[in-house]
């Protein structure tokens, strides 16, 4: 009768991250039965609605990519320890940047010259954008997540301001938005059915490489200064250039030259649409593992697109309700990692009890 | 005259262990009484037992003649007994009234009146205190006055004062003591825990040494002579036989004049060398600048003035430089040159990873050899449990120590600064630990050996430096190994010399 109990106990961390998914799962079923839908027709309206066919197939994942490539940015600054929320600045900064650089080049360029141009135009962007963070952060000791957050409200400025001033369409009156990006300086779509543009190629490239400087010296190091900055200084890493390098690594700029090149193909002001904020939550679902980060962003994005499904199949549910389970999915995944590195250290703290009484 | 506040036979065993032996200890209204002894001689249970946080196991506390029973801090403040902590005790985010308020027995916080109570109580003792600024904004010695401004409020008249001038600088100390002895005239009953001799001399009327948990002399301190008290300190200790051994290496760690900002706790114009193969060992009473001697020595702390170097090459506070002259460090915390959570495979490589190449493979690192290293370093160095994918939290204090320096004497490294290493140690582990630093030292590294363990000390070193307030006051050869002297001038009566 006492194995079970002792079974239970041994492995609740583990039982009490399940529970948390389960949890989060009812809640959503919940409201889906309270407004009136069925549970079968809105799981299959989510499906055929995220990956149902080829334009909601790529539809998720050209909401994916701008995101995956946010969350290897804040991945890195999260291995540092450092907690950045600018990236939707740094987005938008980097997309007003690359914008002006196409509208400048005209519609005469060669593709080949105004592609790579637009992208370094975004990156530079971004890290403008990056650096007065960390100069705040090492000359007067301002917390980069305070001072990011409150740069994102001025980038939100900035872009009304152009769009309404410099950049505006002459064309057309009403909306704040830029003239269409000329087509040399647009990202080609891929030749498959629905509509994706080779960002995507890009980004999985950035992975890939994120993959291998993951196990490099330089990552190792980077790791060790978010716990242990002492050591990471003895191993060569001078406390200034950590907070430096995490926040202008931050790959929000290109994804804001790729939401302006590939999607809207012109500068709007919904042009950050929260993936900033997003990616922070992909970079922390997918525990700074490149393969963690683009299944997060693929299981984010389709949250997103199969809510339109969902309300389809069933008539009733709104389709907010997939930023409900996007909020959901979140806080459930914050608990379940939580409990299971308590279970850890549990763990580690009885083996370590254990060999205490043991004569080493 | 009737004691204000008196020990009687207290003794204190915790387990099996009895810390205190019967020991008679009795503070006069109107005078200071000094306490003193060695770390671990028994004087902060003596406090603690008078300050009501802990009880006596045998014996009792009398107050004013009478004997008490203290059920706790509380029960001790009712009494009238005052206490000032070494490690000062009110919240920096708040005002000294509203560290009062805390300790008020009331549960409505009239900050108000706190205020006027510790400004009266300050007011009548000549203390300059400021009840309305953040603690966090005074300085240390503000802060000292401030924890003996609330005792007063609180209606104390017996004052305990826990090392307070460990942390201030030789102005602050004579202001204090200034104060302690207007208050001490105005009748108030005062027992100052020290192990500063000098200190004795300069305030106290009486002293009580205690050694190894027993009182080992009480007197007034005008009948006594220095020698005598540290007798009574340190107990004479039987020659030990030296090793033989020529050290015919050159200098390897060199300090010149070295000097941090901070007074206190930091250090003042040390200059030492320490050549290969040899093993200098830094002797001094906790907090009087061995932390920071340990971390300039490793080219953690940056210097005011003067430099460190390693094999010639300057590697003052730039510890990657000196992490690429090969010098090894093993802090007094254990812990902070670990990484608590990652597997033990990250906590071995910390050191070398990278140094010439090292583990590392077409610019990634190469986890199978970093692997291999880690198995054979937990093998080495009997680390249990054996399991290179174990977090450092899972291994014991000592297990973690066997790896640090393990880790750190890895290689044979140039220079060693070790601080502390057999802290907390049980016999064996420590004996394991002793071993690899004479091996190390055997094949040439030079050691800086920081310690409060005079055991450890006589063990290891060479050469004997003792460490007073931040400066080196005594040198002496471990073939002339003298306890008086080394108590001497750990206790603060050495005159400087340069080593």
């Amino acid at each position: 009768m006492t194995a079970l109990p002792t079974w239970l106990h041994r492995r609740r961390g583990p039982l009490i991250a399940a529970l948390y998914v389960v949890a989060g799962f009812a809640v959503v079923f919940v409201l889906v039965v309270a407004t009136g839908g069925d549970l079968g027709a809105a799981l299959g309206g989510w499906f055929t609605g995220a990956f149902g066919d080829g334009y909601n197939l790529t539809q998720t994942l050209s909401n994916a990519t701008p995101l995956a490539l946010v969350a290897i940015g804040v991945s890195v600054a999260l291995r540092a320890g450092v907690v950045t929320v600018g990236a939707e600045g740094q987005l938008i900064v980097g997309a007003i940047l690359s914008t002006v650089v196409a509208l400048l080049l005209g519609p005469d360029a060669s593709p080949a010259v105004a592609l790579p141009l637009g992208a370094v135009a975004g990156v530079i962007g971004g890290m403008l954008w990056a650096l007065p963070a960390p100069g705040a952060q090492i000359r007067w000791d301002v917390k980069e997540i305070l001072f990011t957050l409150l740069a994102h409200y001025l980038a939100v400025s900035l872009l009304t301001y152009l769009l309404r001033t410099v950049l505006r369409d002459p064309e057309t009156n009403a909306s704040p938005q830029s003239p269409p990006l000329p087509l040399p300086s647009q990202l080609p779509q891929l030749p498959v059915s629905g509509r994706i543009h080779v960002g995507i190629v890009i980004v999985a490239l950035i992975l890939l490489g994120a993959w291998w400087w993951s196990r490099t010296r330089q990552a190792f190091v980077l790791e060790v200064y978010g716990s242990r900055p002492v050591l990471a200084a003895r191993l060569g890493l001078t406390p200034r250039s950590p907070v430096l390098t995490a926040l202008l690594v931050s790959a929000a700029g290109l994804a804001g030259w790729m939401q302006g090149a590939g999607v809207t193909q012109r500068l709007e002001p919904s042009v950050s649409g929260g993936i900033g904020f997003a990616g922070l939550a992909v970079a922390v679902l997918g525990r700074g593992n490149p393969l963690g980060i683009a299944l997060a962003a693929i299981v984010y994005s389709a949250l997103g697109t199969g809510a339109a499904g969902v309300q389809i199949a069933t008539g009733t549910t709104p389709t907010a309700i997939g930023t409900v389970t996007q909020g959901i999915l979140l806080l459930t995944a914050a608990l379940a990692l939580a409990a299971l590195q308590l279970s850890r250290i549990e763990k580690a703290d009885t083996i370590a009890a254990k060999t205490e009484t043991v004569p080493a | 005259m009737t004691a204000s506040l008196a020990l009687l036979g207290a003794s204190k065993s915790y387990g099996g262990a009895q810390v205190l032996h019967a020991v008679d200890l009795a503070v006069q209204p109107g005078s200071i009484h000094a306490l003193v002894g060695e770390n671990g001689a028994g004087k902060s249970t003596a406090l603690k037992i008078l300050a009501g946080l802990e009880q006596p196991t045998a014996g009792t506390v009398t107050v004013d003649g009478a004997p008490a029973v203290f059920s706790g801090r509380a029960s001790a403040i009712r009494h009238g007994i005052g206490l000032v902590p070494q490690q000062l005790s009110l919240i920096p985010e708040l005002t000294l009234a509203e560290n009062l308020v805390l300790g008020q027995p009331e549960r409505l916080a009239r900050r108000r009146r706190a205020g006027r109570l510790l400004r009266e109580a300050a007011g009548s003792a000549g203390l300059p205190v400021e009840p309305d600024v953040r603690v966090r904004d005074l300085g240390l010695a503000q802060r000292q006055l401030g924890e003996l401004a609330i005792a007063l409020a609180q209606g104390a008249r017996i004052l305990l004062l826990d090392e307070p001038t460990s942390a201030l600088g030789p102005f602050e100390t004579a202001a204090l003591f200034e104060r302690v002895r207007s208050l001490a005239a105005a009748g108030y009953a005062v027992l100052l825990i020290t192990h500063r001799l000098d200190e004795v001399r300069l305030v106290a009327d009486t002293v009580t040494v205690l050694s190894h948990g027993r009182v080992t002399l009480s007197s007034p301190v005008a009948d006594v002579s220095d020698e005598d008290l540290v007798r009574a300190m340190v107990g004479s200790v039987p020659p030990v036989p030296r090793r033989e051994h020529t050290i015919a290496g050159e200098a390897r760690l060199e300090l010149r004049e070295a000097s941090t900002g901070s007074t206190g706790t930091g250090i003042d114009g040390v200059s030492l060398s320490v050549r290969g193969g040899e093993v200098v060992g830094v002797l001094g009473v906790a907090g009087n600048g061995q932390t920071a001697l340990a971390e300039a020595a490793a080219g953690i702390l940056p210097l005011r003035s003067g430099t460190v170097s390693v094999d010639g090459a300057t590697v003052t506070g730039r510890p990657d430089r000196a992490a690429q002259a090969s010098l090894a460090y093993v802090p007094e915390v254990r812990i902070d040159a670990l990484l608590p959570d990652a597997p033990l495979t990250r906590s071995a490589v910390l050191r070398t990873l990278g140094l010439g190449g090292r583990f590392l493979r077409r610019g990634r690192i190469d986890t199978r050899a970093v692997r291999r290293f880690t198995t054979e370093l937990l093998e080495r160095h009997d680390v249990r449990p054996r399991d290179p994918d174990l977090p450092a939290r899972a291994l014991s204090g000592g297990n973690q120590q066997k790896l640090l320096v393990g880790r750190e004497l890895d290689g044979a490294p140039a220079v060693a600064v070790l601080h502390g290493p057999t802290q907390g140690l049980d016999l064996h582990a420590s004996a394991v630990i002793r071993g690899e630093v004479r091996a190390a030292a055997a094949a040439g590294t030079a050691v800086l050996l920081v310690s409060a363990d005079t055991d450890e000390i006589r063990d290891l070193a060479d050469r004997i430096l003792i460490l007073s307030k931040g400066r080196i006051v005594d040198s002496l050869d471990a073939a002339d190994f003298d306890s008086a002297r080394i108590g001497r001038g750990m206790a603060g009566l050495g005159g400087e010399v340069s080593a």
